[in-house]
């Protein structure tokens, strides 16, 4: 039986589906935004996958994409200004 | 079915439902700039409710101060990338509408 927990970490990884699809449908720009919404709800899936399981060093991992994701989405956005 | 097992289940369907919301927002806005709006609540409203929701389940601990400082990353990285991109938006000549 999962716990609720696990449930929304299932929910959030089907979340990521249509940002997929948005990312392989569209420009560059509009696929960039749909990247961040992406990166965000792995945060959180990585989140409540942390709880769920009752694995605490998995925590240190969320907090570690978390932090290299706005490096590289500030990154991205100083190349999409100026070089794609 | 204890409170704290209904209260953390609340949170955690609140923060789906925000997350599920923005994602049709997402899905559904024509420019890149309608689309960088949903990228708003996913900064600031589904971070502090997990966080919530982590705190109340497993208590003070480390994975809660964890939680906390991920929520306050998220909060502050969200609107700085948002703001970026418009600003690249606008100088590659994006189309509005």
């Amino acid at each position: 039986m999962l716990n609720p927990w696990l449930w929304a970490t299932l929910g959030l990884t089907l979340c990521l589906v249509p940002c997929l699809l948005i990312i392989l449908r569209s420009r560059v720009v509009e696929g960039f935004v749909a990247l961040q919404f992406a990166s965000f709800v792995t945060v959180f899936a990585l989140v409540t996958m942390t709880v769920g399981l009752r694995q605490p060093s998995f925590m240190d991992l969320a907090l570690v994409f978390a932090l290299l994701s706005a490096a590289s989405g500030l990154l991205f956005t100083h190349f999409l200004e100026r070089w794609l | 079915m204890t409170s704290r097992y209904a209260f953390v289940s609340v949170l955690l369907g609140l923060t789906l439902l925000s997350i599920v919301l923005c994602l049709l927002g997402l899905c559904r806005s024509r420019d890149v700039y309608g689309r960088l709006h949903f990228l708003g609540p996913l900064s600031v409203l589904a971070p502090v409710l997990l966080a919530a929701a982590v705190l109340i389940d497993g208590g003070p601990s480390g994975e809660g101060v964890k939680a906390i400082v991920i929520a306050a990353v998220l909060f502050v990285y969200g609107p700085l990338v948002s703001h970026a991109t418009a600003k690249a938006c606008r100088r590659r000549r994006e189309p509005n509408g």
